[in-house]
């Protein structure tokens, strides 16, 4: 199902970091993993992921570094940082309080009118 | 239009939006590789090349709105607290020069021309920008080498110590100290992918620099180069910049590092009066009449320094305030806290290590091996100086000071300091976008000799 972009918009900078948690990777290959694993969900343009990872370059979250493949292509990578590390750290506490606040009042949850 | 100019025209639109053209050919190849990812995976699904480009770039998303957004993000980052720092090293200089001249009286020795062509030149460099050594990195060192072995053949020698001369103008060959850090960090640049032949060969470019200046002789110059080569070649070695093993490199680095230290203890076992500058460093007073005279007037001025205004005459030396010869080459910071006061002292000194940490922080922040190299040699040249010429000025010397940078007296050694830092903020300016931190796969390395789990491979077949 398509998600509107709004709500793409305050999660990818963590989904970014998540995947580079995992392993150094190049941009085309974060777009083909993220659509991948959210059964195309995530399907994220160029032209929002490159603005977002220069941004975390230019802010010390990660580092870039090129990498000649075996077939002589020479990709730019990506690899997170100890301060990206600390920064998905944050984010992810920042999102699993959002997540569980928008969760409860979706769910209904206590009824604090009544406590 | 052929399926890769249209590739070719997104990432020049793209470009278009971003104004710093530094950042253009980084964004532009980051940009077209990914665009010929996807056009590979539509190919693969079954689309004709044609088709799978077009697919792409409107996959890519909409080219001047990513332009603009990148054109937020890549600015050149000029550090305006270091030029501030910079010119007033420099206003220092100048007023230093102006009210200690060279018998150190008062308003002989202003050199308001060399200040401006120091910072035409400063400006020249910063401008120019540090990317260019980068370009003719492997041409630097070897012009600067035969350069630096045709003076030592053709100068004169004053005092034992070897001069450039050229009708009036008469300069220490000591200074090739100032610019050699910064040559053989080019060398490391260019041979940083030649595995361990590069870092061999490194070792061995060590050797001219070195010998040329214990032949001057210079002493302090030959420190302040081995110290910056060795260095920027441990550091070039531990990040794996030759594409060797971290250990056996550190492990053939120790071979220039050892014969540094040999050649230092040579060259003290070859020259008495080494021996002698550390004894009297300790106590200068046993030989007040003899070479420790100068060593003792400068004590003896700082003693009677006050923390504000002139210091009074020191016992010993009679009504007259006496003369310390060389003030505003050798001595500008004891004559200055004699005349003005600690004060005056503390004042230079706190910007000088403002400027030293904020350099230092910079340099640490550099990405790029050309930037981290270029701007670790010009500031470890900078900051050995400074140290040098402190204590040596406290009258604690054990090595004879160079200069201090854009403030003692000197022509020479102001415009190529002035070079250096002009360089060196550069790096600090731009250094971020430089490209050349590729990791080329084993099989491209030129080595003809590689070291593998315990296996030593001479590949003696020309590639």
């Amino acid at each position: 199902m398509a998600v509107d972009k709004s709500l793409m918009a305050g999660s990818t900078t963590i989904l970014i970091l998540k995947l580079l948690d995992e392993k150094d990777m190049y941009g085309y290959q974060m777009i083909e993993t993220l659509a991948q694993r959210s059964d195309d969900t995530f399907n994220l343009k160029a032209g929002t992921l490159y603005p977002i990872l220069h941004n975390l370059a230019r802010n010390g979250y990660v580092e870039s570094y090129e990498k000649e493949e075996g077939n002589g292509k020479v990709r730019r990578y990506y690899h997170l940082t100890s301060k990206g590390k600390k920064i998905l750290d944050e984010k992810r506490k920042e999102w699993n309080t959002f997540y569980s606040a928008v969760n409860r009042i979706l769910d209904g949850g206590v009824n604090y009118a009544s406590v | 239009m052929h399926p890769y100019d249209e590739i070719k025209e997104y990432s020049k639109t793209v470009c278009d939006q971003i104004r710093w053209k530094k950042a253009h050919k980084i964004i532009a190849e980051e940009i077209e590789n990914h665009i010929c990812d996807q056009r590979d995976a539509y190919i693969h699904q079954g689309d004709d090349e044609e088709t799978a480009t077009h697919k792409a770039v409107l996959q890519m998303g909409d080219a001047v709105s990513l332009g603009t957004e990148l054109d937020k993000i890549h600015r050149p980052k000029p550090q305006w607290a270091m030029i501030a720092l910079t010119f007033m090293l420099m206003t220092i200089g100048m007023l230093s020069n102006y009210f200690i001249g060279s018998s150190g009286q008062s308003g002989s020795g202003f050199g308001f021309t060399s200040y401006i062509i120091a910072l035409t030149v400063f400006f020249a460099c910063y401008f120019i920008d540090f990317s260019v050594l980068g370009k003719s990195a492997k041409f630097i060192y070897p012009v600067i080498l035969i350069i630096s072995v045709f003076q030592m053949v053709t100068g004169i020698t004053i005092n034992g110590k070897i001069y450039f001369s050229a009708g009036r103008f008469t300069v220490s060959l000591s200074l090739l100290s100032l610019i050699f850090p910064l040559a053989y960090s080019l060398l490391i640049y260019a041979l940083r992918h030649n595995g361990y032949t590069g870092i061999a060969l490194c070792g061995i470019g060590y050797i001219p620099f070195a010998v040329i200046l214990l032949l001057v002789p210079s002493f302090s110059g030959f420190v302040l180069f081995s110290v910056s080569a060795l260095l920027n070649l441990y550091i070039a070695v531990a990040k794996g910049w030759f594409g060797n093993d971290k250990k056996n490199g550190l492990l053939l680095m120790l071979i220039p590092l050892c014969g540094a230290v040999a050649a230092a203890l040579i060259y003290f076992v070859e020259n008495p009066y080494s021996l002698d500058r550390i004894r009297l460093a300790i106590n200068p007073y046993t030989e007040k009449d003899g070479i420790g005279y100068l060593r003792c007037l400068v004590r003896d001025l700082l003693v009677n320094s006050k923390f504000a205004g002139m210091g009074t005459v020191p016992a010993g030396y009679g009504n007259d305030i006496p003369e310390l010869p060389l003030a505003h080459t050798d001595y500008i910071l004891t004559i200055i806290t004699y005349k003005y006061g600690w004060v005056a002292f503390i004042g230079i000194i706190a910007v000088i290590a403002v400027f030293s940490v904020l350099g230092i922080r910079y340099v640490l922040r550099q990405k790029s091996v050309l930037g981290t190299l270029v701007s670790l040699s010009v500031m470890l040249t900078i900051v050995l100086q400074i140290v040098f010429y402190v204590v040596n000025n406290l009258g604690f010397g054990i090595i004879s000071q160079l200069s201090l940078p854009l403030i003692s007296y000197g022509n020479t050694a102001l415009i190529i300091n002035s070079a250096l830092i002009g360089f060196m903020l550069s790096v600090f300016r731009t250094g971020d976008i430089i490209k050349d931190s590729k990791i080329m796969s084993p099989q491209k390395f030129n080595s003809k000799i590689s070291y593998n789990n315990g296996e030593l491979t001479i590949n003696i077949k020309s590639r």
